[in-house]
């Protein structure tokens, strides 16, 4: 499994539980792409926001996002490194 | 070069012609002179087609037109020993030899520099402008040419502005002279506010303040009427005039406010005929002989304008109603020539609507919709003409003798001439008299009505040809002293040639001042320019609308209350400018100008952007009236289009397209089709590929494209433009089209791709959050191959519910496909992936529109159609750049270069690693595998078993990581026959070890099947060893693999 980054940015603040509902809604499609949530990271101005999944690879996260119609600027697979590692 | 034998064009005013001071008739075809003048201004050679297009696209012979053409400028250009028109097989040009040509003197010296000009060659400079660039040589339904002309036109009036504007500054301490070119600049440059700033500030230093205030106001007036934003620049004159003390009145403005009130007077022709017996009695006695001999006869008569034809006509109305018969009369109008049947609409109205039987009228309803319209009815050409030859031919039998009179049948259109000539040769036996009225030198460019002349010539038909000449001396003196009985009649009679409209603009003018101009354009302008300001806006305003016009219409145009409007209207029907008459449609509270050559001299004496404007405000406010009458869309095209609003130009061209085809008006409708499509060029997306569409559509429905083929291309690569730009009502009108181009040729599978395509396209809107959530889960599945049953269930309650919801989303066609596809199905997944991608685009989803692309790629690839293959990777390539962020152009030039490398393009292989790494850092990973497998299954039939290896172990490692069943599958066929071309048996025993156990788990029938073929294929190397299991070990092939 990889770890995969997506990052997303907004014109204007939002709230992470709103996003969170709208991924739920297809919280279906990500069993079936054995994509997992890891977490979000959202910052001060709620304009920027970097969510963690777990996931075969970054297109089932692209394709379970995009079903989501949460928006995302790109989504790229990482190695952790540092203090978790 | 003598001055003699030197040729003199003049371009500026109408076209004329010298050599040395003797004039040079010209042609009176306008298209003849059309041609010398672009010959001459473009002053280069022309190739012969070019010319064609540009004046004769729509006659049969177009090139045998040019030759006749050019064979009468011969005459007129060419000298003993100077060939000025020059010609070969394949273009034609001018050679200015010994020639002076007006507008090119003026570039010359404005070209050297204005300021260098002595302002006695200013003033002589502006002399040389005599009129509009080509004046009164207008031939809107030639684009190409209008166009030029426009441009040129608006070039000419620039110099003059400047030429204009330099000598009014020079005379800035002259106020008196330099009001004369101050006047001139008004009326060249009209919508310039300083400019009549400037005139009203000079009036008023010149003691002019009357006249001052007058042009202030008629100024205002106009910058408003036509929407000019006010700088306050002429307020500011104004108010400056007031605050000055009124002075006395100056002698000669005395004699201005006199003149101003012209005298009025009679009637403008005298209530008796003068001269023409001959050809009266000629009319008369055929007139009695049609009805004594109850047998046809058609009259050609002709002459020059102002000549007195319509006079004469009227002699001949009055004894045919004294005879108790029948009179149909109806002209046809210059501006009007694109306009089908407009003669026709006229004539026929003359016949009461009782007198028109129910079932002819419910035919003739198509032309005439104040009669009763039967909807049920069909309608078609052929009983269109068969109502109106049975009209005549009743009226024939009740009323008798029937009148006949068409008039001015030069500008008639292509759809009347059929239909006079079919009425002609349907009453041969009745006493029917047809009269056809025209102006002889312009019915040389009207082909259709020569045309039809020649074959009743031919036939015998048309038996009698008046050519009405200039009166005599004796005639003209009594036709003035009628309205004139001061004039002095030797000098009308020797000014005027004899030609009765001229003379008797002459007698009028005459009156008033003792020097007058000499031509009758000349006169009524000279008339017009002494009306009241607001009766001269009303006339130019009557001269913008057309030949007649109701007042309803004009006061939406000017801004003139009710009672201004109608004492200006009174003025002008005083001044025998405008006389009351009954609208096209029969209805009171219209005007018509006196004399068609009064509107002509009103029109040509507007400046173009002053005419364009007005014919922009007229086209809008026709637009604003929203009225469902589709007739409407043809005035509204003509103003547009004269107007420069190419978009509202090019609507309306739509409209009277679709009008002129339901009256069976295909000549008009293509025309109009193709005026249309000259708009829709200048418009932005999406409207252009919108009016396109449509105009597409009616050209197709008016005349059969030839050649089928490219026609076909070019509306299905509308189409696609459409869905790309979201119009998918307009894409499905694209299809519908299209689908009928094939159906013709008898293409029916192409036929029933392209109807389905425009169902779908036309169905797809509206609300679907419900649908698209099962679809889209239904294609997860398929796509991921888990559980296709459930997927198959979800699919068809989605297209269940899509259907009552009346939305289809790209996901269910595209879940089918799939499903298709590993059942191994592979023309229905195609067409379901078609169907696919026909909705994305409908939908503007570039995404989804990419994935059914992809999907039909990968059966193309199945297929091993590489060349396919290829075409459609090219489209992905597109479309995937488009795409911002994702694996999807990498993705697509991956399989690119696949298809190049399938047929046998080695030297892709560098972009094809790179674009393979572009999808390893995408981290797609089905996409990865699909392609490494497909790549290395070409890279064992090209001989490279140990790069297949490589890739296909990648394929396989990334496919087991996905747990995708049939990659794995496919990518383990790759591997075995990697490892026997390598001749590796350990290897390829493992592989299809493997592949007996993993194909069983492959959902996918093709990975089943791909594995089985392998498995039996290389069977024989390990001799009766059961390798592919106990069902298939009977199955025998023999085939070794090398």
């Amino acid at each position: 499994m990889e770890q995969v980054i997506v990052e997303r940015s907004f014109d204007e603040a939002v709230e992470f539980e709103d996003l969170q509902a709208q991924g739920d809604k297809v919280s279906w499609c990500l069993d079936q792409h054995r994509v997992r949530f890891l977490r979000s990271y959202l910052s001060s101005d709620k304009k920027r926001m970097i969510c963690v999944y777990e996931a075969p690879d970054a297109e089932s996260v692209r394709i379970a996002n995009r079903q989501a119609e949460v928006p995302f600027d790109c989504v790229w697979t990482a190695t952790l490194h540092g203090a978790d590692e | 070069m003598s001055k003699r034998n030197l040729l003199n064009i003049k371009l500026l005013g109408g076209i004329e012609l010298s050599r040395g001071a003797v004039s040079v008739p010209l042609p009176q075809s306008k298209k003849t002179r059309a041609l010398l003048a672009y010959l001459v201004v473009t002053a280069r050679p022309h190739r012969r087609e070019r010319l064609c297009s540009l004046l004769w696209d729509v006659t049969d012979d177009p090139r045998g037109a040019l030759r006749w053409s050019l064979s009468k400028l011969r005459a007129m250009v060419d000298g003993p020993d100077k060939q000025r028109i020059v010609a070969d097989r394949e273009t034609v040009g001018f050679n200015p030899l010994d020639v002076r040509v007006d507008l090119f003197a003026i570039r010359d010296q404005i070209g050297k520099g204005i300021d260098q000009a002595s302002t006695e060659e200013l003033e002589k400079l502006a002399g040389e402008f005599d009129g509009e660039f080509l004046e009164g040589l207008d031939l809107p339904d030639l684009h190409d040419f209008h166009s030029w002309c426009i441009a040129e036109r608006e070039q000419a009036r620039t110099e003059h502005v400047t030429v204009l504007n330099e000598l009014v500054a020079r005379f800035s301490s002259q106020p008196d002279a330099s009001l004369i070119h101050s006047r001139v600049l008004v009326q060249v440059d009209p919508l310039n506010e300083s400019t009549w700033a400037r005139l009203v500030r000079l009036l008023a230093l010149t003691g002019h303040r009357h006249e001052a205030e007058e042009q202030a106001e008629a100024a205002t007036r106009l910058l408003k009427e036509l929407g000019t934003r006010l700088s306050g620049e002429l307020d500011e004159a104004r108010r400056s005039l007031r605050e000055q003390s009124a002075p006395q009145l100056s002698p000669h403005v005395q004699r201005q406010a006199n003149t101003g009130a012209l005298r009025e007077t009679g009637p403008l022709t005298p209530a008796e005929l003068v001269g023409r017996k001959a050809e009266r009695d000629r009319l008369l006695s055929a007139l009695a002989e049609t009805e004594a001999g109850r047998r046809e006869l058609v009259v050609l008569m002709t002459g020059d304008p102002g000549v007195g034809r319509t006079r004469l006509l009227r002699e001949l109305i009055a004894e045919a109603r004294r005879r108790g018969g029948t009179v149909m009369n109806g002209r046809a109008y210059e501006a009007e020539r694109g306009r089908p049947y407009v003669p026709w609409m006229d004539a026929l109205r003359r016949v009461p609507v009782l007198a028109v039987g129910q079932t002819i009228g419910a035919d003739l309803a198509v032309l005439l919709p104040e009669l009763p319209f039967d909807s049920a009815a069909e309608s078609s050409r052929d009983r269109l003409f068969g109502a109106v030859v049975d009209l005549i031919a009743a009226r024939a039998h009740s009323a008798p003798p029937v009148l006949l009179v068409l008039d001015d049948v030069q500008w008639c259109d292509e759809a009347s001439a059929e239909l006079l000539h079919y009425v002609i040769r349907m009453n041969r036996h009745r006493p029917v008299m047809v009269v056809l009225a025209a102006r002889e030198g312009e019915l040389a460019d009207n082909v259709p009505m020569l045309r039809v002349l020649r074959s009743l010539r031919r036939d015998r038909l048309l038996e009698e040809d008046i050519v009405l000449g200039p009166l005599n001396k004796d005639e003209t003196t009594q036709l003035i002293r009628g309205v004139a009985p001061e004039a002095d009649a030797e000098r009308v009679f020797e000014q005027s040639e004899g030609n009765p409209l001229l003379a008797l603009e002459l007698a009028r003018a005459l009156r008033d001042e003792p020097d007058v101009p000499a031509t009758l354009t000349q006169l009524v302008r000279a008339r017009v320019e002494r009306l009241p300001a607001a009766a001269g806006d009303v006339l130019r305003w009557c001269a913008i609308v057309g030949y007649s016009f109701n007042v309803s219409r004009l006061a939406e145009l000017t801004s003139l209350d009710v009672d201004e409007l109608a004492s200006a209207l009174e003025t002008l029907e005083r001044h025998v400018l405008l006389r009351e008459a009954p609208d096209n449609n029969g209805q009171a509270g219209a005007y018509t100008f006196a004399h068609k050559l009064v509107r002509e001299a009103v029109y040509s004496d507007l400046s173009q952007p002053r005419r364009q404007l007005m014919h922009r405000r007229v086209a809008q406010v026709l637009n604003d009236l929203g009225r469902p009458d589709e007739t409407i869309s043809l005035d509204i095209a003509h103003h547009a289009a004269l107007g420069g609003d190419a978009g509202m130009a090019a609507r309306a061209c739509v409209a009277a397209g679709r009008h002129c085809l339901r009256l069976f008006a295909n000549t008009e409708a293509a025309a109009f089709a193709r005026r249309g499509m000259s708009y829709a060029e200048q418009l932005i997306e999406p409207e252009q590929v919108q009016r396109m569409i449509e105009l597409t559509h009616i050209s197709f429905a008016a005349r059969r494209p030839d050649p089928a083929d490219e026609a076909a291309r070019r509306i299905e690569a509308l189409a696609e433009r459409a869905l790309d730009y979201g119009c998918p009502e307009h894409a499905r009108l694209a299809f519908h089209v299209l689908s009928y181009l094939h159906w013709e040729r008898g293409d029916w599978s192409d036929a029933e791709r392209d109807t389905l395509r425009a169902q779908q396209v036309s169905q797809y809107a509206g609300r679907k959050e419900q649908v698209i959530a099962m679809a889209e889960a239904a294609r997860c599945l398929a796509l991921l191959e888990r559980d296709l049953e459930k997927a198959e269930a979800m699919i068809f309650e989605a297209g269940a519910l899509s259907t009552r919801l009346d939305i289809k989303p790209a996901a269910i066609p595209d879940a089918q496909g799939m499903l298709r596809l590993h059942e191994g199905h592979l023309g229905e997944a195609v067409a379901l992936f078609e169907e696919a991608r026909t909705r994305a685009r409908a939908e503007g989803s570039r995404l989804d529109e990419f994935q059914a692309l992809e999907h039909l790629l990968m059966v193309e690839l199945q297929r091993d159609s590489y060349a396919r293959a290829r075409a459609v990777s090219n489209e992905l390539v597109s479309i995937g750049e488009k795409l911002r962020e994702g694996s999807e152009s990498s993705f697509a030039r991956v399989l690119r270069a696949t298809s190049c490398y399938s047929m046998g393009e080695e030297q892709v292989q560098p972009e094809l690693e790179q674009a393979l790494d572009e999808l390893r850092i995408a981290d797609a990973k089905h996409r990865l595998a699909y392609a490494l497998t497909r790549i290395a299954n070409v890279d064992l039939r090209r001989g490279h078993a140990d790069l297949a290896r490589r890739r296909a172990s990648e394929a396989l490692a990334v496919a087991e990581q996905l747990e995708r069943s049939s990659e794995i599958v496919f990518a383990r066929v790759a591997l075995a026959r990697a490892a026997a071309a390598l001749n590796d048996e350990t290897a390829l025993l493992l592989h299809l070890d493997q592949l007996r156990c993993q194909s069983m788990a492959a959902v996918s029938t093709h990975a089943r099947e791909a594995a089985q073929a392998v498995l039996e294929e290389l069977k024989p190397r390990f001799g009766n060893e059961d390798v592919t299991g106990g069902e298939s070990s009977g199955a025998g092939n023999s085939r070794e693999v090398v």
